[in-house]
């Protein structure tokens, strides 16, 4: 507790809006904001300017965090902190350069862009003309048909699910059925989700349920899942980015399970964990 | 259970201590993976609080990722005791201040301190939506003095003694700032309240 004898009334009296005093000075404040109407004016505009506050500050958590920073923290991040997990028995590796700001990256690239340019522009008109690029076809997984599917549907607001939430028992019969992986569809409305309804998809050739989600802010979350060879137990949840969507996937039994969801979202490895605790 | 090695002594031990070295790597790989993991879900706040140094959101992106990149190779470092936050919020505040520090070097500019700025006044006009845009923006043009304090003690309950920890600053600034943040928020509510009246 600290002591605010001798400060001005508005800090005493800020102190002891945030309960900061001692029970001594707490009981002095008690006596002049009874008697002195003064004290009592200044409380309540100290009060009203920590309401005002707290509501602006309040609702800056609810801007969305930008992509590119979750995906620093995510994925580019693990070789910032290589150094730090390399073997003791590896061979010991040159320092990386310490990462730029992005401020002054900024401004070196630029300076390189248009070196690059000139420089290319340059060699271009007396080199040999380049051979066409070779396209190789990289190999697509379930999980890319499952980002294909929720961008599609879920940009659909009249046609959001194939089966409402409303039957819910349905969903459970039919899915159970022509996925071939027993379920129960999870409650999220802890992670402040609503359960719109499913759909059933082809993901990687294998029949796939989708369950679908929407949040608060009308963005939409799915839980997918498909048979797939067996697993002794539960593999670990692993992170993975399609562009502006996250998944998070795993699998157990026999059957592999991903949630989707837009890849800013930090909810979405806690939402994974909860549904694979109740599905 | 006697373990046995067909090949020389050299080879079992090397064999022994290459084992050992992968494990404890796999084990220090998944603590930054659940590190990570607890980084991003502080991504909001992080952010909130480089907003009230920064007060632009592109430099409070930037300091928030080069905040994150240096606690992930530090988390060796972080004991698990207290907040997970407010050990990012004080390396977030170093960072920015050494920012500050070489921009002054740069350009001969900083930050304004607090009682050298001008007050940001609400319009009395504006409907709801601009209402919390302004609001918004009110915080943002807060001095960078005050917006923090405010923040790390009305908002997010932080002592006076994290706050001073986190920021820098002694105990008794705190509460000096932290009043006047109020007082300020206080008269710009009620200048617009008159407007509108």
């Amino acid at each position: 507790m600290e002591s605010t004898q001798g400060l001005p009334l508005e800090v005493r009296l800020s102190a002891y809006l945030d309960g900061q005093l001692s029970h001594s000075e707490i009981r002095e404040i008690d006596v002049m904001l009874a008697r002195d109407e003064k004290a009592r004016t200044l409380f309540n505009r100290l009060k009203l300017g920590s309401d005002l506050g707290r509501k602006a500050f309040e609702d800056m958590l609810h801007d969305p965090v930008p992509l590119d920073l979750v995906r620093s923290i995510k994925q580019a991040s693990a070789e910032t902190g290589q150094n730090r997990m390399r073997s003791p028995l590896s061979p010991p590796s040159k320092e990386a350069p310490p990462k730029k700001r992005l401020w002054k990256v900024a401004g070196a690239g630029l300076a390189l862009l248009a070196a690059g340019v000139g420089a290319g522009y340059l060699s271009a008109a007396w080199q040999n003309p380049v051979p066409p690029p070779v396209h190789i076809a990289v190999a697509r997984n379930w999980l890319d048909d499952i980002a294909d599917y929720h961008r599609i549907y879920a940009r659909q607001s009249r046609h959001l699910v194939e089966v409402p939430a409303s039957e819910s028992q349905h969903i459970t019969q039919w899915l159970t059925t022509a996925v071939g992986v027993d379920f129960s569809i999870p409650d999220l409305s802890a992670k402040g989700l609503t359960f719109e309804g499913a759909r059933l998809l082809v993901a990687g050739s294998m029949p796939t349920a989708q369950l679908i989600y929407r949040d608060q802010d009308g963005d939409i979350f799915a839980v997918c899942f498909q048979k797939s060879e067996p697993v002794p137990e539960m593999t670990e949840l692993t992170d993975s980015i399609r562009d502006d969507l996250g998944l998070v996937s795993w699998q157990r039994g026999a059957g592999a399970f991903v949630v989707i969801g837009p890849s800013s979202d930090p909810q979405l490895e806690s939402i994974a964990t909860a549904v694979a605790q109740t599905i | 259970m006697f373990h046995t090695c067909a090949s020389s002594p050299a080879q079992c031990e090397y064999r022994s201590d290459l084992e050992r070295s992968l494990g404890e790597a796999m084990r220090q790989t998944a603590e930054t993976d659940e590190f990570r993991r607890d980084l991003v879900g502080l991504l909001p706040k992080l952010r909130r609080f480089a907003m009230t140094l920064t007060r632009n959101a592109s430099d409070a992106d930037d300091l928030v990722q080069e905040a994150c990149e240096r606690a992930i190779t530090r988390s060796h470092l972080w004991n698990g005791e207290g907040r997970l936050e407010s050990w990012i919020y004080a390396m977030t505040r170093n960072l920015w201040v050494d920012e500050v520090r070489k921009r002054k070097v740069r350009t001969g500019s900083g930050t304004v301190d607090f009682s050298e700025q001008d007050d940001l006044h609400i319009e009395a006009s504006a409907d709801k939506a601009v209402y919390a845009k302004q609001l918004h923006k009110l915080i943002m043009t807060m001095p960078e003095g005050l917006s923090s304090v405010f923040l790390l003690v009305n908002v997010e309950g932080h002592s006076y003694r994290e706050a001073a920890d986190i920021l820098g600053i002694p105990i008794g600034t705190v509460m000096s700032r932290l009043s006047t943040a109020r007082i300020r928020l206080a008269a710009m509510i009620s200048e617009q309240t008159e407007r509108r009246t």
